[in-house]
């Protein structure tokens, strides 16, 4: 059985690579893409322990966090889109309006 | 107790419905409700006059009528009628000079087709009424409070033609002067309140008994700011007295009476004969007895009369009004009474009270009556001449004016020279104030023989000076009637107390007041008030001795001012004598420049305070307020730009502090220990 | 269950006079408005309270329902009135509803929301007024302040705004403090009490259940929740120098909330400093009598010469209120009953008289849309009637016997000046009756210069006797200022009867 460091070291690879798209890039869909990893890190960490204590209640809620996150995407593909339609980009640094 | 004194409420009630029905259905009654008004005074006249003959009959009246304010573990507070022998003799002297005045405006407002004559009559009723109130008050509260609405109703008649520029004013300063000096009595009554506990003037708890008692050791009594008794009833009868300088047009607060000419001619005469100047001295002569008890009190009131005297009657001397000479007169004459109240002549001021209300009622009218046949020109340079055109007119000023200047054996000579008399035996009894008192008043005397016949000699006398002059209007009965009787009155008034006569002929019991006054609650009447005086009396040659000296001395200086008048004015065309003054004479027209430095407190000193003051509140401590919500607004307004819109930026500052806050977490809990 | 119907009718009253269309708006809040005025009047009349609600007295109408838990608190539905609040109630509903009146004329949009607005703050204010549960008081409290910002915002005067949001925000910051301070009691009482009902909360603080808290001793804690309630208070009453959203608020509101706002939102403040800060802890109001005597007589002085400087009629009648509501305060720490009944009487006093000269000013502004002494002279010759009420108006500000506003002064000098809480206390009180001399300096200006004097205006209007609806509520507070003014003892009598527990706490007698 794989040691469970190995699965945290994996799920905090994912996050940071989440974080990371997240503070450079511009274009909303890679935005999406990073916030999917940061979730799918989660994820791995609720398997990892679910294996780790014999119990299933971890992965259970994976399944609900894969639904939520399918439903999250289509809301933000929407978002994406208007964005699109208004500002003619996909760039979020563009879309300033809503400040101060 | 029964009988007609039960009435007593009504004598100030009825005036009240009459002004009630003047305010409300005047303009629908004929004559504008100067009949109900002089129904209501003419009411109020006879039981006056009836309860002035149970009171020497030795009746007297002293009931609570009313509970103002119940007190719950605390004093009441009420109204209730006192009536002695100085309030029923006020009385009198109120109801008929107030009927006469009604009768009197008849003439000289609805003859010569004044508008807004509802509201004058009910002003006087209300006038009237507030006056008899104030005379009937059995406690200091309800004393203040009706002499209060004597005020009230003096702002009201003086503006009365609120359509000019000078009445409003003169009505505001009138108010003002007087409220000032009301400040300090309200302070007064405050304090009698908290000191005695009670503000009655007799009875059980009467507070001048109850000074009296507690400065004999009997009981004590609250005093304050941890003063001695006598210090403490000392700063009381000063706070009262305030109020009564300021009514009674006593130096420095005399100011408002010259302007309150501005008013009608017949409220002229109604202020300064019965009601609103009176009360300041009637208020001194109702709470006697505590006045008695403190020396220094009755010193200065005595100098302040006498100073008054001496100073408003050389005031009157360049005067070309015929109405600022009697207003003048007016001051003048409330300085005598001052000055025999502080010297401790009760009765002679008393006495001298009610011959002057008939004779200055008389000379007010008598100039009405002058300003109606000179279509209200009141300059007495256009008169001259008007003795042969009014004669009723004529004879009855004469009289009042005899009176005034205090020839025997007019009215006026009897009282003036009592005041006079009982200055100077006390005085000469040990006390330089009295007689330094006794010398301006004397003074005056020549002045006050001066100025009245230079009035007379101007107005009646010599050739006329102007068309109008020339051909007067002519006067109604209702002119002529009230003159008729206050000349009458002038004339003979003074023979009710006769004391020189009696000290120096011996005829016993012709002192017919100082025998009324005496008979009075104890505490109240005259003989108590004697008994009381800090004085002793001296004399030069034995009493009937110094009667008939102080008697010639003022009679001689009352001829002499009028002898100078004859020489000087009556003549065909007489000249401006007093030009030869000089820049005295502009100080004195200037009133001694006493008008300039109040109104320059008033507008040079107090204004610009309060325009700085309006500056600081707008600028400092608005300014905080307004600055502190500036600082919010421009910290906000930095603090906002983190706000950039940038998703990217949020991000990171989500990450930071999410950062941070770990970091913060672990070092507190040791973490990285 | 009378007051709760009192509440309940002025709520729905409101409702109603909401979805009304306009035109039929104000007459139909008029007569919705009578409702609470017969409902006060009848309370009145059946009125048989002895003693202060606080300290233990019979109180009048009380409900007292527990409603709501909160940790260790039970929260209580209780109201009731005692003599304190009864005149306050009666006040509320008569004056709201003059006010109603003479909002006709000048109010000429959006109707239906002014006058369902006014009704709301009535039953706010009867809801301040008689809730007896500090829970329920607060919400009542606070929620007098919303129709009041709207009232000003929407209906004001051109700086409508800023004057709004000045209110609002003074009036609000200064409540959060008064309710540290009184939660910080609350804490310290700890376990002896189970329930905010304020006299619950009286009588433990009388007992001595005050502990310590937050590191206080229960003394600091008294003397810190005294100051913090008191600053609360103060900005409401105004006490001067916390006063100055006053004029402003009174400058941008139109008349009828002027009316409202100075006749009665004022008595809020003095109203709770009465039962809080003097009831709850009297020890320590007299250990800061110096302060407080202090504070009155600036009030009193600095509001007057304030006025002084005003070219504004209603700027003038504005800074008089600050002075006015001065002698509240100095009435109030004297600790007498003439000195506490005085302050509580000249609370009704001044909601009618400082009531009847806004609406004075209201009803000449209505006619010459200005207000500035400067632009006008004689008016009296042309508005005869407005006038005559408007002196008469100004001479009971003055306090002219025989109105009200002269008893409840002279009651309030007298308790203060016989009042033992400090030796000075007669100076004090001298120096505040000059007070009288400066409101009696720029009132006889004010007049001489706008009502006297050869007719003249500096505008386009033809300046005619204002309506009947205009003139008749003014004439009914002049009525009734000379009734109390004649016999104070219609509610003097009640408010000594509920002012003496307070006394009897430090032994005052």
């Amino acid at each position: 059985m794989v040691p469970p460091q190995y699965y945290l070291l994996l799920s905090a690879a994912v996050f940071c690579i989440g974080i990371f798209g997240l503070l450079t890039r511009r274009n909303a869909l890679l935005f999406l893409m990073s916030v999917e990893l940061m979730l799918n890190a989660a994820n791995i960490n609720l398997v990892a322990f679910s294996l780790y204590w014999g119990n299933v209640t971890g992965q259970t809620f994976t399944l609900f966090t894969l639904a939520l996150a399918a439903a999250e995407v289509a809301v933000g593909i929407g978002i994406i889109l208007v964005l699109y339609r208004n500002f003619d980009d996909v760039d979020v640094t563009n879309a300033t309006t809503m400040r101060w | 107790m029964a009988g007609i004194l039960d009435f007593a409420p009504a004598i100030v009630l009825l005036p009240f419905l009459s002004f009630l029905i003047a305010l409300g259905a005047g303009r629908y009654m004929p004559k504008g409700g100067a009949l109900a008004g002089i129904g209501a005074t003419a009411g109020s006249f006879v039981l006056s006059i009836a309860t002035f003959f149970a009171v020497s009959g030795g009746q007297t009246y002293n009931q609570t009528i009313y509970t103002w304010a119940e007190g719950l573990d605390a004093i009441n507070l009420t109204f209730g009628l006192l009536i002695d022998p100085l309030s029923s003799m006020m009385l009198v002297i109120v109801t008929l000079v107030a009927l006469l005045v009604h009768i009197f405006s008849l003439g000289y407002m609805n003859d010569e087709g004044e508008t807004g004559l509802p509201r004058y009559y009910a002003g006087l009723g209300l006038f009237t009424a507030s006056m008899l109130g104030f005379v009937v008050a059995d406690n200091l509260l309800m004393a203040f409070m009706f002499f209060e609405l004597v005020g009230l109703c003096s702002y009201l008649l003086i503006g009365f033609h609120f359509r000019q520029d000078g009445p409003p004013s003169a009505a505001k300063k009138a108010f003002l002067v007087t409220r000032f000096g009301d400040y300090f009595f309200l302070i007064g009554v405050v304090a009698v309140f908290a000191t005695f506990g009670s503000a009655a003037f007799a009875g059980p708890d009467a507070f001048p008994v109850l000074a009296e008692e507690a400065l004999n050791g009997e009981h004590s009594v609250n005093t304050f700011l941890g003063m001695g008794e006598q210090a403490w009833f000392t700063v009381v009868g000063l706070l009262v007295l305030g109020g009564v300088v300021g009514k009674s047009a006593q130096f420095p607060l005399h100011t408002w009476l010259p302007d309150a000419m501005e008013g009608p001619t017949p409220v002229s005469a109604l202020i300064h004969a019965a009601t609103m100047v009176a009360a300041g001295v009637y208020l001194v002569a109702r709470m006697y007895g505590f006045y008695v008890l403190t020396p220094t009190t009755l010193a200065i009131i005595a100098l302040i009369g006498g100073f008054t005297a001496l100073f408003a009657a050389t005031m009157g001397v360049v005067k070309k009004e015929i109405k600022q000479v009697l207003a003048y007169s007016t001051i003048s004459q409330y300085g005598y009474m001052m000055l025999g109240l502080g010297a401790g002549g009760y009765v002679a001021a008393t006495f001298h009270l009610m011959t002057h209300a008939f004779f200055k009622a008389l000379l007010f009218l008598g100039a009405g009556s002058v300003i109606i046949a000179m279509h209200h020109n009141e300059n007495m340079w256009d008169m001259g001449g008007l003795k042969d055109k009014m004669p009723v007119t004529y004879y009855a000023f004469l009289s009042g004016s005899l009176a005034l200047a205090g020839i025997v054996p007019f009215a006026g000579f009897w009282s003036k020279d009592e005041v006079l008399y009982e200055t100077l035996i006390h005085g000469l009894g040990g006390s330089p104030i009295l007689l330094a008192a006794y010398a301006m008043g004397l003074l005056a005397v020549f002045f006050t023989g001066f100025y009245t016949f230079r009035m007379v000699f101007l107005t009646f006398h010599g050739e006329p000076r102007s068309g109008t002059a020339r051909d007067p209007h002519g006067v109604r009965w209702n002119v002529k009637g009230p003159l008729a009787v206050l000349g009458v009155l002038a004339a003979t008034t003074g023979l009710v107390n006769m004391v020189p006569v009696e000290k120096l002929f011996g005829i016993k019991g012709i002192d017919f007041l100082h025998q009324f006054l005496d008979g009075s609650f104890s505490s109240l009447n005259a003989h108590h008030y004697a008994e009381l005086i800090p004085y002793s009396s001296g004399y030069i040659g034995g009493e009937a001795g110094t009667v008939a000296i102080g008697a010639a001395v003022s009679l001689g200086f009352a001829l002499g001012g009028a002898a100078l008048a004859h020489v000087l004015y009556n003549v065909p065309e007489p000249v401006e004598h007093t030009d030869k003054l000089g820049s005295i004479k502009t100080v004195l027209y200037n009133n001694y420049y006493q008008d300039e430095y109040q109104v320059w407190i008033a507008t040079g000193v107090v204004q610009p305070i309060s325009r700085v003051l309006d500056k600081f509140d707008q600028g400092i401590v608005d300014g905080v307020v307004n600055g502190i919500s500036s600082v919010s607004l421009f910290a906000g307004g930095r603090v906002k730009r983190i706000q950039t819109g940038v998703v990217s930026n949020y991000a990171a500052l989500l990450t930071l502090g999410l950062t941070a806050l770990l970091l913060g977490l672990g070092l507190l809990g040791g973490w990285f220990a | 269950m009378i007051i709760e119907a009192l509440i309940a009718v002025t709520f729905l009253a409101a409702l109603v006079t909401f979805v009304l269309p306009n035109r039929y708006a104000g007459k139909a809040a008029f007569a919705l408005s009578l409702a609470p005025v017969v409902g006060s009047l009848y309370m009145w009349q059946q009125y048989d309270a002895s003693g202060n609600a606080l300290l233990g007295g019979n109180i009048a109408f009380e409900t007292d329902v527990a409603w709501l838990q909160l940790g260790q608190y039970d929260i209580h539905w209780m109201v009731g009135v005692d003599g304190i609040s009864m005149p306050l109630v009666v006040l509320t509903t008569i004056l709201t509803t003059l006010a109603i009146v003479s909002a006709w004329t000048p109010i000429s949009e959006r109707q239906s929301q002014f006058f369902g607005l006014m009704l709301l703050m009535e039953a706010n204010l009867l809801g301040v007024f008689t809730a007896l549960d500090f829970f329920v008081w607060f919400i009542f409290w606070e929620a007098v302040l919303l129709p009041m910002y709207f009232l000003i915002g929407v209906w004001g005067g051109p700086r409508r705004k800023y004057a709004a949001i000045k209110f609002f925000v003074y009036t609000n910051i200064a409540s959060l403090v008064m309710f540290i301070g009184f939660i910080s009691l609350v804490f310290g009482l700890g376990d002896s009490i189970s329930s905010f009902r304020l006299p619950e909360i009286a009588q433990a603080l009388q007992a001595g259940q005050l502990g310590s808290f937050a590191g206080l001793s229960a003394g600091a804690l008294a003397s810190v929740a005294f100051v913090a309630m008191f600053f609360g208070f103060a900005v409401k009453v105004p006490v001067a120098p916390l006063h100055t959203w006053l004029p402003d608020a009174h400058v941008e509101a139109p008349t009828p909330v002027s009316v409202m706002l100075a006749g009665v939102l004022l008595k809020m403040g003095t109203y709770a400093l009465l039962r809080f800060n003097f009831t709850m802890l009297p020890e320590t109001a007299r250990a800061f009598a110096l302060p407080i005597a202090l504070l009155a007589v600036a009030s009193v002085i600095y509001g007057a010469l304030l006025a002084l400087a005003q070219q504004d009629l209603k700027r003038i009648v504005a800074y008089s209120s600050v002075s006015s509501m001065g002698y509240v305060i100095l009435g109030l720490i004297a600790y007498t009953t003439y000195g506490v009944g005085g302050a509580t009487f000249q609370m009704v006093a001044h909601g009618l008289i400082s009531g009847l000269m806004f609406m004075a000013v209201g009803v000449i502004y209505n006619t010459t849309h200005t207000r500035m002494v400067s632009d006008m002279s004689g008016i009296a010759d042309r508005m005869p009637v407005t006038a005559g009420i408007f002196v008469a108006g100004a001479f009971g500000y003055m306090g002219l016997p025989l109105m009200a506003g002269f008893a409840a002064e002279f009651f309030i000098f007298k308790g203060a000046f016989e009042s033992t809480v400090m030796e000075a206390m007669p100076l004090f009180t001298g120096a505040a009756m000059f007070g009288i001399v400066i409101v009696a300096g720029y009132l006889l200006f004010a007049m001489q210069r706008t009502l006297f004097g050869p007719f003249r205006f500096d505008g386009d209007y033809d300046i005619t006797e204002a309506p009947f609806h205009d003139v008749a509520p003014l004439a009914v507070l002049l009525l009734l200022t000379i009734v109390l003014g004649v016999s104070p003892d219609i509610f003097f009598t009640m408010i000594q009867d509920a002012v003496n527990p307070i006394l009897e706490l430090g032994g005052a007698f």
